[in-house]
């Protein structure tokens, strides 16, 4: 309900109890005011009351009319006093609550007072007052009365930064002890590791010296194994160029021997080609004799019909003959050209006869020569199955030549790599030996420096264990 | 649990606790209603305790009647309030703690009970007039015999109230004094 930079410090707090006290005790005053005048009031109007009764009872019946008036008068007079005294009496009880009640809410605003600012102020000093002596573990209620606005707040917050900033200083300084403590033992331990380093690199150098020697011995020794073997790399530089000058040459045969086996594969080959030919030139003179065979056999044919025919003719001359002698005379002349015809028939009996028996000797010559000719046919195809082993045992022989060839030459290139390889080995051990020398050297110096060291180390050595005592 | 035990509980809380507590924060009709409570008290109470002292006379019976007067005017803004805040509690508009909102419907409950006592005490005793012909309507029975008690307690709860006005302050400052987040959580 107030504004927000309102915080309830000590002095708005102290305003806000005053203003509510100084309410209550302005009433309690106007109260106390109001009721002084009233007493006053009434004490005056009680003192002409009682003035007046006085006087009236001074008078005794003086200035009355009568005894009845005079009661009467009298009468009134006490009830302007007894109303004056009620009205005391009702004034005084309307004065005694208000009093009591605002002296009752007086008192019960003081002791809260009292209990608020004895919890918000003096009990939060108290423990803070413990807190700074170090009788309390209150870093929570520090916390907790940091949370405050007011100036308790103020004044947590303050302790506690001071105890942060208490702590972090105690904290800096156990970690710069601790890194002291640290850096000591570091310290020792790298002086026990100092020594124990010095006394190995004694001990290396002395080892170091006696490498030295050997190493040197070892180099002498191997300059002269390096030397004994550049003299026989060279030897085997010219063995190899050797050996690969005969294997170029055995390649050089190997390829002409290839070449002639090719040249009598090819002419194999060839002859085999002509065997096809012959044997089918055989194939057609078989069947040119079969063919002769088969026109003797229809010419035999011929024959036999033509003998027929003469037999026929023959018949028919002799049926002329014995018609033409039945005839007589007549048939004389029939006779004659029978006979004729009959001479004919004769004749080509005769002429067919001969024709049979040429044939014959024609039939038997062309089965001759259908015989030979099958022999020749089976001549020529043994001599193209030979001339095709012959072809195919050359190719194999050609394929055999050009791996020998081939390997022949990979030989020949490992020959060249060899002896490369032989030449670069001769100059890897020019090098080891120029190396072997270097090493010679450099040993004889390794040995001084070895020296050196140890006497350097010794030096140190002594430094350092007058420095440690 | 009385509501001095409630604002107890409540200030002897750690801060963490009152912000968790009390969250949300005043609503301009709040602070109005607030203000304007405020000087309805003061001016009641003065009124009250003034007339009561004056007891007879003008000036008492001119006082008598602004105080029946802003005591109808604080039993309707009372109602009016309370409506409000059962609004917010519905909607959620408004969270407090337990003890709080003891002590404010504590509050609220005396600011009901006090006007009724002194409309119930004057309608019994007869004075219900206000300024001119206007009187309060009759909430008891005229003549009835119990004036005097109703009024009597009519100023004890009075003055009750204002104890609780004071707790109220009292638990006010507390949560002005915690940290910022929780200021202008409670009213």
């Amino acid at each position: 309900m107030f504004h927000k930079s309102f915080t309830a410090r000590v002095g708005e707090r102290l305003a806000i109890w005053g203003a509510m006290l100084g309410f209550v005790l302005l009433l309690y005053a106007m109260t106390e005011i109001i009721r002084s005048r009233q007493m006053a009031e009434l004490a005056a109007e009680r003192q002409r009351a009682t003035a007046a009764a006085m006087a009236h009872v001074a008078a005794n019946g003086a200035g009355f009319a009568n005894d009845a008036e005079r009661i009467a008068t009298g009468k009134r007079l006490i009830a302007d006093i007894e109303t004056i005294n009620r009205r005391q009496a009702s004034l005084s009880s309307n004065y005694r609550q208000n009093r009591l009640l605002l002296l009752l809410l007086s008192a019960f605003v003081i002791v809260q007072i009292f209990i608020l600012e004895y919890r918000w102020l003096i009990k939060p000093i108290v423990r803070m007052a413990e807190v700074l002596r170090g009788g309390a573990q209150s870093s929570r209620t520090l916390q907790a009365y940091a949370l405050r606005r007011d100036e308790i707040g103020i004044f947590a917050q303050a302790l506690t930064s001071h105890y942060a900033l208490m702590r972090k200083q105690q904290s800096a300084a156990e970690a710069e002890q601790a890194a002291l403590s640290e850096r000591l033992r570091q310290q020792e331990e790298l002086r026990r590791e100092s020594l124990a380093f010095q006394a190995r690199i004694g001990e290396i150098v002395r080892r170091l010296e006696g490498h030295s020697s050997r190493m040197s011995e070892a180099s002498q020794h191997l300059f002269s194994i390096a030397s004994d073997a550049e003299s026989r790399a060279g030897v085997s530089v010219q063995s190899t160029e050797r050996v690969s000058g005969h294997v170029d040459a055995v390649v050089s045969s190997i390829r002409d021997i290839a070449a002639a086996l090719t040249a009598v594969a090819e002419d194999a080959e060839r002859t085999a080609s002509v065997a096809t030919a012959a044997r089918s030139s055989v194939q057609a003179a078989e069947d040119d004799a079969k063919a002769m065979s088969e026109g003797a056999r229809t010419i035999e044919q011929v024959v036999a019909l033509i003998e027929d025919v003469a037999e026929q003719t023959n018949l028919l001359a002799l049926n002329a003959t014995i018609e033409a002698a039945r005839a007589g005379e007549a048939g004389r002349g029939f006779s004659v050209v029978a006979h004729e015809v009959k001479q004919l028939a004769t004749r080509t009996s005769q002429a067919t006869e001969d024709v049979r028996g040429r044939l014959q000797g024609i039939i038997a010559a062309s089965g001759r020569i259908v015989d030979r000719v099958a022999a020749l046919a089976q001549a020529i195809e043994h001599v193209a199955d030979v001339v095709s082993a012959i072809a195919r045992s050359m190719r194999m022989q050609d394929a055999n030549s050009q791996a020998i060839t081939s390997n022949t030459t990979k030989t020949a290139m490992s020959v060249h790599e060899v002896a490369a390889t032989v030449k670069d080995v001769a100059g890897m051990i020019g090098r080891a030996k120029q190396a072997a020398d270097t090493v010679t050297k450099v040993s004889t110096d390794l040995h001084q420096q070895a020296a050196d060291l140890r006497a350097a180390v010794e030096r140190f050595m002594e430094t350092t264990e007058r420095i440690a005592v | 649990m009385t509501p001095a035990a409630s604002a107890h509980e409540a200030m002897d809380a750690p801060p963490s606790a009152v912000r968790r507590l009390t969250v949300g924060a005043y609503r301009t009709p709040a602070k109005v209603f607030h203000w304007i409570a405020v000087g309805l008290v003061v001016f009641m109470v003065s009124s009250g305790v003034i007339a009561k002292q004056l007891g007879e006379g003008a000036a008492a019976d001119f006082l008598f009647s602004l105080h029946k007067l802003s005591g109808v005017v604080t039993l309707a803004f009372i109602l009016i309030w309370i409506g409000y805040r059962l609004i917010c509690s519905l909607l959620g508009l408004r969270r407090r703690s337990i003890s709080r909102a003891a002590l404010h419907w504590t509050l609220y409950g005396a600011f009901v009970l006090v006007p009724l006592l002194g409309w119930a005490g004057i309608s019994d005793f007869g004075a219900r007039e206000l300024f001119g012909s206007f009187s309060l309507p009759p909430i008891w029975p005229q003549g009835a015999g119990y004036d005097a008690l109703l009024l009597q307690w009519h100023a004890y709860f009075a003055f009750g109230l204002l104890a609780l006005v004071a707790l109220h302050i009292g638990v006010a400052l507390q949560d002005y004094m915690a940290d910022e987040n929780s200021v202008g959580s409670e009213d």
